[in-house]
């Protein structure tokens, strides 16, 4: 491995930004054609969310690969802080700032999961299901008494089944998804058995745990370890996982000043970029969930396809056909083009007036809707006004859902968030003695 | 649609010029081409500042100013954080502090309550540095939320039936001797008897179809927030050589001045300023720059250097040639008025802005500051 801050020489080197399935992919796909790769993750271990690993597990097939590997570098527990149009990447590394300067930049950074805007939340004995499963897969942790899984799509089975598996006693899960909704899903399920089979099998998998499995419902209101569904019915428990909705991680993007496009059928704002991965900036990529949430299957494959892309733009040879990889692309994202539209109509069309949107500020419900009342229909307007967003997280939770109050306004929303610079804060007195 | 008076701008001149002519009575459309203050109010610290003034007109504006926020905050409520607050100047060194002395000295022959302190300055700011040596204190200057004044207003106008065309830009403007139209970028055409442009650095991107410009510039300046801590601020806190700085009018187009001013907002976090440079309508944020405000702000309050630095963003001061701002009707159209140029004291000219451009439509009163405010004072004839 490449000391910190070290200078480079030979072969112009590739930045990937991200140790995920895309991330991974990429990697491959690019040591595959000769080319030096330098991979950054914020965690200490590879694998994003859906591949994390417990801190002391043996090595990954990626870290294995780069001990071995003298073209790829792995820089791991590295917080990227920001990425230039011209190729440079600003990170952290132990608290320490540091820059370098690649030929090209492949954002590889995932998405996270949220929930809706509930009364009686934020509560320390809720968080979402995604957050449930990465302290459960990172750090063995697992949550004692009942837990309920609920929210919207897929997702809840998986996280639901994983700690079952890990010996939680998982007593509910509540899917706002219809059984019909997964019925007209099925269709997709055919040409892709791989979705269809992991649905069934970790259903039956909680069948046999014991665990109620409860579609067409949806909590309403969380009281004191109590579950409030929205047919009356109120479920205690120990730990709740809310997970409503996947949105992409577009922060780095941003700092490049990556195009950005609103999804109505989402409901986020994910990386404008072509079929190859290429953004709005020239040498910045984005592949996996910065495109548009449609799942590690497909992460793995747009990383393929936009490494493919780095490769022909920097002027290497290399393979360039990937037919069979973009016919999948293209099936995997008319299948999550099904899935949130059927998640998006599920939605709750108008949250409980009092229900905080954004935890850092306490921004409400109605606030929002007050200031959307007056014509604003940009982030930034409505954050400047309400605070929503302005706090230490800069919006990622709120952004989603301020777009879904403007929508309730009757237009899609216009400009996400305007990134301020420090995406990872570092004290005054460091900042001052980088003059 | 027809109105009296069509104002462009949502930031906080055109917030109150709106209300000065719906206060008058006028019928009032306001425009902008984004959302709400989407300029240099957003990108604003609220400043109602005397402190940073030497004695003369702008002072005298200042404080003809600061009374119109108290009336404003009497009769409509305090929904924007308004609070005087108090300034403290710091002083570091003895030649400043007897300079401190002689300039809190013209402030107060002038009737302005201010004092000079050259003991247990902490009690007023207990985390100054070590190296102070006088301070002086202005108890009367205030702070305000920018946004929030901006959006109690518009709340305030709309619910009095006032229209706001948000997001659209004004593309064309026709003038003859009964009026204005001005075509917006939908392609609607607004009429009205005055059109006022307060579109700060951009008056000159509205006043284009008119082949008319005024001589305003961007100035920017950065601005870095601190996480809520341990530090109480209590007032704005400057060092001495801040008023030096927003005063001067060199255009040296390559170098960034750095001043310090300090406060707190009432959600707790703290606002580190303030640079000053020309680099056109650039609002990217320089590293070095801030890393220089942030050596500044921990010169004066050290305790600064353990807080986190959460953001940090700039903006463009409406910077005049001539150091004065530009109000009123335009040479060649009188029905077309423009209230820009206030450079960094924004906030604190706006009600008295806002007044100068009503009186004039509303009275058609003759403008009271001929030669030092109005848009014609560049005119040879």
């Amino acid at each position: 491995m490449v000391a910190v801050g070290a200078p480079i020489e030979g072969d112009p080197w590739i930045a990937v930004v991200g140790a995920g399935p895309a991330g991974e992919a990429a990697v491959d796909t690019l040591l595959a054609d000769g080319a030096n790769v330098t991979l950054f993750d914020e965690q200490a271990r590879t694998g994003g969310n859906v591949r994390r690993v417990a801190t002391k597990a043996p090595a990954t097939r990626l870290e294995r690969r780069a001990a071995e590997n003298d073209r790829l570098e792995l820089l791991a527990g590295a917080s990227v802080r920001g990425v230039t149009a011209t190729g440079r990447v600003d990170f952290d590394v132990g608290g320490q700032p540091h820059a370098r300067d690649f030929s090209a930049v492949i954002l590889a950074c995932g998405a996270r999961d949220l929930h809706h805007p509930l009364p009686g939340l934020p509560d320390d004995r809720v968080s979402t299901a995604g957050a449930l499963q990465a302290l459960l897969k990172g750090q063995r942790l697992v949550p004692d008494g009942r837990v309920t899984i609920a929210g919207s799509g897929p997702f809840l089975y998986v996280a639901a089944a994983g700690l079952a598996a890990a010996g939680a006693r998982v007593t509910h899960v509540i899917d706002r998804l219809k059984g019909s909704d997964y019925l007209r899903l099925a269709a997709w399920g055919l040409l892709m058995p791989g979705n269809a089979l992991e649905l069934a099998r970790t259903r039956f998998r909680l069948w046999r745990h014991g665990t109620r499995i409860v579609t067409g419902r949806s909590a309403v209101a969380v009281h004191d370890g109590i579950l409030e569904l929205d047919d009356g019915t109120n479920i205690s428990f120990s730990h709740a996982g809310l997970t409503e909705l996947f949105v992409p991680q577009t922060e780095l993007p941003r700092t490049a000043g990556c195009r950005l496009a609103y999804s109505t059928r989402g409901g986020y704002w994910r990386v404008e970029t072509d079929s190859d991965g290429r953004t709005s900036v020239a040498g910045v990529y984005a592949c996996g969930e910065g495109q548009g949430i449609r799942g590690w299957r497909h992460a793995e494959v747009s990383g393929r396809v936009t490494a493919g892309a780095v490769l022909a733009d920097t002027g290497r040879a290399g393979r360039r056909h990937f037919f069979p990889d973009r016919l999948r692309q293209r099936l995997l994202t008319r299948f999550a083009s099904a899935l949130e539209t059927a998640q998006r109509r599920r939605e709750p069309r108008v949250p409980a007036a009092d229900a905080i949107v954004c935890r850092c500020e306490g921004t409400r419900v109605k606030e929002v809707d007050a200031a959307v009342a007056l014509g604003l229909q940009d982030l930034s307007s409505v954050k400047s006004v309400t605070r929503c967003g302005m706090g230490p997280c800069q919006g990622r939770y709120c952004e989603p859902l301020v777009a879904r109050a403007i929508e309730r306004g009757g237009t899609p929303p216009r400009e996400p968030l305007n990134q301020r610079a420090f995406v990872r804060p570092v004290t005054a007195g460091d900042i001052a003695n980088e003059l | 649609m027809n109105c009296d008076a069509i104002v462009v701008g949502t930031g906080i001149t055109g917030s109150f010029t709106a209300l000065a002519l719906h206060e008058r009575g006028l019928r009032v459309a306001v425009v902008d081409r984004g959302g709400l203050a989407p300029g240099t109010s957003r990108a604003s610290d609220g400043n109602l500042l005397c402190s940073d003034k030497s004695p003369g007109l702008m002072l005298d504006l200042a404080r003809q100013s600061l009374r119109l926020w108290h009336r404003f905050i009497e009769r409509y409520g305090n929904d924007c954080e308004f609070d005087p607050k108090g300034a403290t100047v710091v002083a570091r060194g003895d030649e400043q502090a007897a300079a401190l002395r002689r300039y809190v000295d013209s402030h107060q022959q002038i009737g302005l309550d201010c004092r000079f302190v050259d003991t247990d300055w902490l009690a007023l700011e207990p985390h100054l540095g070590p190296d102070t040596t006088a301070v002086g204190y202005w108890p009367g200057d205030a702070q305000v939320q920018p946004m929030l004044a901006c959006y109690q207003i518009a709340r305030i106008l709309q619910g009095a039936g006032v229209p706001y065309f948000f997001y659209h830009a004004v593309d064309d403007i026709r003038t003859d001797a009964d009026g204005v139209g001005v075509v917006l970028s939908d392609g609607q055409t607004l009429d009205a008897g005055h059109l006022c442009v307060c579109a700060g650095v951009w008056t000159n991107e509205v006043l284009a179809p008119l082949g008319q410009s005024v001589p305003v510039r961007p100035r920017k300046g950065h601005i870095a927030v601190l996480e809520r801590g341990d530090v109480a601020i209590h007032s704005k806190i400057a060092d001495f050589g801040y008023n030096a700085t927003a005063e001067s009018t060199d255009e040296d187009d390559e170098s960034v001045q750095t001043a310090t001013i300090i406060e707190a907002t009432r959600s707790g976090t703290i606002l580190c300023g303030s640079s000053r440079e020309f680099s056109g309508f650039d609002t990217g944020i320089d590293e070095r720059t801030v890393r220089r405000i942030m050596a500044d702000c921990i010169g004066v309050v050290p305790d600064l250097a353990h807080l986190r630095v959460i953001r940090a963003y700039s903006g463009l001061r409406p910077f005049s040639t001539d150091g004065h701002p530009i109000i009123g009707p335009l040479p060649g159209h009188e029905r077309v008025l423009v209230a820009t140029g206030q450079e960094g004291a924004g906030h604190g000219l706006a009600p008295v802005s806002g007044e100068l451009v009503a009186d004039c439509i509303a009275n058609g009163e003759t403008h009271p500051f001929k030669g030092a405010l109005h848009p014609d004072r560049w005119d040879d004839s």
